[in-house]
């Protein structure tokens, strides 16, 4: 459980520090949902749902913008990435992609729609700028994916290793 | 049994999620009142009772005068500073009925939406909805929104601020107005008009918000708008709204006489 609050805030606080750096040059990849279809994926809805809800408040806190958008927004792109896991029966790193994708094009769409001034007014060209976020953002998540599975086949060589040794 | 506890389980789980949209629905419907409003509210009120007076004795009052005149020499020796820099404030503006308040930013938004200033002037200090924000480079936007202590600001960057405007030297008329991603045009200018890159862009006598003579931009790019109509020009916004720290927010012609009426 502690692992699970610990990454949540760790990814909430880079993300703030990609806002302000990355952000403003160009865009900064959607860290949280990654994070919240991984605890979707391994521990269950409460988890994403809970962490969706607490890091988009914080979030808005942090970055200024009106409180409950980027709440609303994670917990929408879940909604729509859940949806997507029932119709489809994928497993695997496509699976997960696909589903980071989902969530992120929603999330972003939503809170343009919501955080824009007056509300709605985000309805126009600057919704183009979800396109490019998605693919920074999904390339972010393969690119960790690999990391992670590269350091899981180390470990395992490690243990089989060892095996082999004993047997 | 199984499969009701199933259903049971999925129920309480779509139960929370729907508990917590609801909740992010009306945080973001009622947080610039939770955050601004409520938030100004109480800060007025700490303020209240920690800086009250609560004696009347000669030492006290003694005292009181001491902090009144400290305060006094403070302030002046912070004009003296800031003299230069609200005569070029105050200069450029060409108005001298109006009132003015000073402000400074306290935070501007981020990420993927930005563009709203909160200053730390509101209500308990003169300032009211509508009045214009400007700083030492020019036009900064409008006050959109005002709680007891501060103030949101919508720059002329977002979509929802039209200002009408005239270039100089070459006199020709038209509207601003930002695209969605912050780009300022000015629309609707006469095809006839002399205008080159390089123009300052003013405020107009027009629209009847803004004061005249306020700097805009500088034209940076001429291209046909409505094709055989009109001109469109590119304006280059005169203030850096990403720096912008001191601002000057202007209230009304006469608006002290009248309120005093």
């Amino acid at each position: 459980m502690r692992f699970r609050i610990v990454l949540l805030t760790f990814t909430v606080f880079v993300q703030f520090i990609l806002e302000l750096t990355a952000g403003r040059i160009f865009l900064a990849p959607s860290l949280v949902p990654l994070v919240l279809v991984y605890f979707s994926e391994n521990y269950g809805n409460i988890w994403a749902v809970d962490g969706a809800f607490w890091s988009g408040v914080v979030l808005d806190l942090l970055l200024h913008q009106p409180l409950g958008s980027s709440s609303l927004a994670f917990l929408t792109g879940l909604y729509a990435a859940k949806s997507f896991s029932k119709v489809s029966s994928g497993a695997g790193r496509g699976y997960l992609l696909s589903m980071m994708a989902i969530t992120v094009s929603v999330s972003d769409t939503v809170f343009i729609l919501a955080a824009s001034r007056p509300i709605g007014s985000g309805f126009s060209p600057v919704l183009l700028i979800v396109i490019p976020r998605i693919v920074i953002t999904v390339l972010t998540g393969a690119l960790l994916l690999m990391t992670i599975n590269r350091i899981t086949e180390m470990r395992s060589r490690k243990v089989t290793g060892k095996l082999h040794v004993q047997g | 049994m199984d499969i009701s506890r199933h259903r049971v389980r999925n129920t309480r789980k779509n139960k929370r999620f729907f508990v917590f949209i609801f909740i992010s629905f009306v945080l973001l419907i009622f947080s610039s009142f939770l955050l601004s409003g409520l938030g100004s509210w109480l800060g007025a009120r700490f303020s209240e009772v920690i800086f009250r007076e609560t004696s009347t004795s000669t030492e006290n009052q003694l005292r009181e005068d001491i902090i009144h005149l400290m305060l006094e020499n403070s302030i002046l020796r912070e004009e003296a500073v800031k003299a230069e820099r609200y005569r070029t404030l105050l200069g450029i503006t060409r108005m001298d009925n109006r009132d003015a308040i000073a402000a400074r930013v306290l935070y501007r938004s981020e990420g993927l939406v930005t563009g709203t200033i909160v200053v730390d002037q509101g209500s308990s200090d003169g300032v009211i909805e509508n009045s214009v924000c400007i700083s030492a480079e020019g036009l900064v936007g409008v006050v959109s929104s005002v709680s007891e202590t501060t103030s949101e600001i919508l720059p002329i960057t977002n979509p929802s601020v039209n200002v009408s405007c005239i270039t100089w030297p070459s006199g020709a008329f038209g509207l601003l107005q930002s695209t969605s991603d912050g780009k300022l045009n000015l629309v609707h200018v006469d095809l006839a008009s002399e205008v080159e890159t390089g123009n300052q862009v003013l405020t107009s006598r027009y629209g009847g918000v803004f004061p005249d003579g306020l700097i805009v931009g500088e034209v940076s790019g001429i291209s046909s708008g409505d094709p055989g109509l009109a001109l469109k020009l590119s304006v280059t916004p005169a203030v850096d709204f990403q720096s912008t720290g001191e601002v000057l927010l202007l209230l009304p012609e006469g608006f002290h006489e009248v309120n005093a009426q």
